[in-house]
């Protein structure tokens, strides 16, 4: 495989944190505007698990994961103009 | 449906891995420590952030020897060409064609075909043909024009317009599969080759899903990636960047400048 198995440390769990850095969508525009910040995740609720992130993506296809995500927001997007999963 | 729209604020991406570290009262198929793959609304919080809170009944465990990076780059494009593939009535050695196979659904579909016997007819570029070949294509193709005969069915990953240009090729009693868009109007008048139309979207199980389609989905997914572990199906090696690193490279791949079929974030640093 490509990648590491490394697990969730002790304090972790200990902790349960809920509040995590995150990158946040700050409206159409330049990719850069995307922002880092801090949300607060909550604690799950009775159908619901806390995960602590190891990885993440968006969609697939090469280059379309900007396009999709400066589409979302705008009015046009629902319906016809679908995010792109090739 | 308004709700659906992002607001500032929202966090994108979809897919996601990492570990279970709190469950609530209802959740028994999982425990702290589990390690997992998810994919997520588009109209919740998504997964560029270090902790998720999910349904505990979207997510799958992931095997033993799976890395996370492998685990986060499948679940959009894998989960998407299931739900494709079981739209159709499984009839061995019917001729299926692929369009856009060598993007990553078009990848897993002609995995997935070959699995149910299709006779797999995958449409890419020519320097893409040997790979697909290697995946299972029977036949690989520069463009569906090149066709001899009608195919029984087609599942298209390009979009609406390209789908209803490939329902010539369908003949009778045949299905089209849109994995991009739909088809708006009929593929063919009425009385003439009874076409059947499919609509594929992960989404539709977020918007109207019950514990039996999430049932279903899960256990296809864990399967996969079971497949993925041992080696029996393939997912390309995702390119990989840093956590800090997410606008520099969305900004990159907006300009062109890099190419990947999959990308993941990954949260260890």
């Amino acid at each position: 495989m490509s990648d590491s198995t490394e697990t969730t440390t002790p304090q972790d769990i200990r902790h349960g944190t809920t509040r995590a850095p995150a990158w946040a969508w700050q409206g159409p525009g330049e990719p850069e505007a995307l922002e880092q910040t801090e949300v607060d995740i909550g604690a799950p609720g009775d159908d619901e698990v806390l995960v602590a992130t190891r990885a993440s993506a968006s969609i697939p296809s090469t280059g379309s994961s900007w396009r999709w995500t400066a589409s979302c927001g705008k009015p046009v997007r629902f319906p016809g103009s679908m995010p792109r999963v090739r | 449906m308004d709700s659906e729209l992002w607001q500032a604020g929202q966090i994108p991406g979809v897919d996601a891995s990492g570990e279970v570290i709190a469950c609530g009262a209802n959740v028994t198929h999982v425990s702290p420590g589990d390690r997992i793959a998810v994919h997520t609304t588009l109209a919740g919080p998504g997964t560029f952030s270090k902790r998720l809170r999910v349904p505990a009944r979207a997510v799958m465990r992931l095997p033993v020897t799976l890395g996370f990076n492998d685990a986060a780059a499948f679940p959009c494009p894998a989960l998407t060409a299931w739900l494709a593939i079981e739209k159709l009535p499984v009839k061995a050695g019917r001729r299926l064609l692929i369009t856009g196979a060598s993007g990553s659904v078009g990848r897993w579909l002609i995995q997935l075909a070959r699995q149910r016997d299709f006779h797999v007819i995958a449409v890419a570029s020519e320097k893409r043909h040997a790979d697909l070949k290697a995946l299972g294509a029977d036949e690989t193709l520069t463009d569906a024009e090149q066709l001899d005969a009608p195919v029984y069915a087609v599942i298209d990953t390009i979009n609406g317009d390209h789908a209803r240009k490939m329902t010539r090729h369908l003949g009778a009693n045949g299905h089209i599969v849109c994995i991009q868009d739909r088809l708006e109007q009929a593929a063919a008048p009425a009385f003439d080759r009874a076409i059947s139309q499919h609509e594929v979207a992960l989404g539709a199980l977020h918007w109207a899903g019950d514990d039996e389609d999430w049932a279903r989905l899960v256990a296809a997914g864990e399967g996969l990636l079971e497949a993925i572990a041992d080696g029996t199906l393939n997912q390309p090696a995702p390119c990989i960047e840093s956590f800090t690193a997410l606008p520099a490279y969305l900004a990159e791949l907006k300009r062109g400048e890099r190419r990947a079929l999959k990308f993941v974030i990954t949260a260890n640093e």
